[in-house]
Formats: structure tokens, C-alpha cells, sequence
């Protein structure tokens, strides 16, 4: 007599975590921290809704949405090198220093608003609207330059053979803390530049 | 992927577009908390390749974003 053994093998086998354990640690702790502030401007913005919305008038939503495409696409190419590499297809490295280059378009975007807002003489100071929305992004943009540096390393490593489509950890780590940069502008971008 | 990519340019643009268009701030808010969530299921998900992990992580991971944005939108509602 034979016996059918069901096993869920094919479901265990699937369900890995992408990349390093302690990297997940560390983002689960940054999503954390992201997630008080973010609760934190709500509260103030419940408290004081016209200084934000006046706030809000004077940022330009343009500019939001084109950092959020810029973010939106270099998590795209991210995302699709670590299938190249895993599958050992070429077209990984150019993927990574596309996805530095656009997520560039970010950096640029923030900057150039820092500096037209402070020309015009909002900084910190200004009332509550503009202290969140410094701090909050500000911090954020810290987050998206070591995601670049983290990036830049992981096109130079892959130009240099040092993954290959069986050791992907440090690769999926890399991928993974963008992804969660990326994560973190999606809620920041629509309470800032569109709620606020 | 590329699928999973233009959702979220459209789930993006939508808001934005929706606000340009003059459209009520009750109803818009309700399209950002919307359109937020999907997004963030879709990233963690196909980008963050969470759908393959075990499912505590996935869950703690697919949880973030709505967890938050329900957060905002009870303060954002009593105001």
C-alpha cells in the first residue's frame, strides 16, 4: 500500500527573508522611528490645522511628485538588478548606477528646495508647519544619501564579480534598505506636499 | 515588475492630479490613504520581495504603512 504524504515543501522552501536578519532589524527600527514622527505631525497638525495648511500652500507639489517618481524608479531598478543577478543575467551593474543616477534627481530636487525656502526665509524657526517638514525630510534625505553610498558600493561590487547568482545576502541587504527609504517618501510625500 | 512599477506611478500621480483638479479635501485625503496603502503593499510585496519571506516579517513589514496612515487619518479626521 502506498501513502500520499503531503508536505508544504514547496511553501517552505519559498519563504526566506530577503537579505541579512540584522538588516531587517535595523529597518524594522528606522520604519519605527519614521512612524513616531509622521504620528507626531499628525497630532500637530490636528492641533493647529491652519499653520500647516498655510505651510502646505507654499511648498510645490511638483516637485514632490517628481522626487517620488525619481525614488519610485530607482527602487524599480534596484529591484529589477537583484532579479538579473539572481537569475546570472547580465545588466545588473548598469541597473544599480542608473538607479544612483536617477535617485539623483532626488537629491537635486530636495536641495534646490532647501535653498529657495530658506531664501526666502523659512528655516526651522518658521512655526510648526516648517519645523516638521525640515526635520522630517531632512532626516529622511540623510537616509537617501547613505542609501546612494550603500548603492554605489553594491554597482561597484557587482562590476567586480562578487556576487553571483548563489550568495546574494549582502546584495538583498542593500536592496532591501533602499526599498525602505523608498517606502518611508511614500507615506512622507501625501502628508507633507498633498494632506498637510 | 514593470506592471508593479506603473501601478505606482499611477497610484502616485492620482492625488496629485486629483488636488490640481480641485477636487473636495475630505475626498482627496481619503484617496491618499488610499492610494498610500496600496502602494505600500505593492513595494513590500514585488519590490522588497517580501512575499516570499515568512510570514511574520511579511506581515510586519505589509503592516508599517497602513498602521501609520490609520494613525493620521484618525487625527487628520477629528480635526
Amino acid at each position: 500500500m502506498s501513502y500520499l504524504i503531503l508536505q508544504p515543501e514547496s511553501d517552505t522552501k519559498a519563504r526566506q527573508l530577503p537579505g541579512d536578519i540584522a538588516v531587517w532589524i535595523f529597518i524594522f527600527a528606522e520604519l519605527a522611528v519614521f512612524g513616531i514622527m509622521f504620528i507626531g505631525f499628525a497630532v500637530a497638525r490636528s492641533l493647529d490645522p491652519a499653520t500647516f495648511h498655510a505651510g502646505r500652500e507654499v511648498l510645490h507639489p511638483w516637485t514632490g511628485l517628481l522626487n517620488t517618481v525619481a525614488l519610485i524608479t530607482a527602487s524599480y531598478l534596484v529591484a529589477s538588478a537583484v532579479h538579473q543577478l539572481r537569475g546570472r543575467h547580465s545588466g545588473a551593474q548598469w541597473r544599480l548606477w542608473l538607479a544612483v543616477s536617477v535617485s539623483f534627481i532626488y537629491t537635486a530636487g530636495k536641495l534646490y528646495e532647501y535653498v529657495n525656502l530658506y531664501s526666502q526665509g523659512y528655516n526651522l524657526g518658521t512655526d510648526t508647519f516648517f519645523m516638521f517638514y525640515f526635520f522630517l525630510t531632512f532626516f529622511h534625505f540623510m537616509h537617501v544619501i547613505l542609501g546612494q553610498v550603500i548603492l554605489i558600493v553594491l554597482a561597484v561590487k557587482v562590476g567586480n564579480g562578487d556576487y553571483d547568482g548563489s550568495d546574494m545576502n549582502g546584495m538583498e541587504s542593500g536592496a532591501s534598505y533602499w526599498h525602505m527609504v523608498d517606502l518611508v517618501w511614500l507615506v512622507l510625500f501625501p502628508m507633507i506636499y498633498v494632506l498637510a | 515588475m514593470l506592471a508593479v512599477y506603473f501601478a505606482l506611478m499611477i497610484c502616485t500621480a492620482l492625488p496629485v492630479i486629483a488636488l490640481q483638479a480641485g477636487i473636495g479635501p475630505g475626498f482627496l485625503a481619503w484617496l491618499v490613504f488610499g492610494m498610500v496603502m496600496v502602494k505600500s503593499l505593492l513595494l513590500v510585496d514585488h519590490f522588497m520581495e517580501m512575499k516570499n519571506a515568512p510570514r511574520g516579517w511579511r506581515l510586519a513589514a505589509q503592516m508599517w504603512a497602513p498602521v501609520v496612515i490609520l494613525a493620521v487619518a484618525g487625527f487628520h479626521s477629528i480635526t
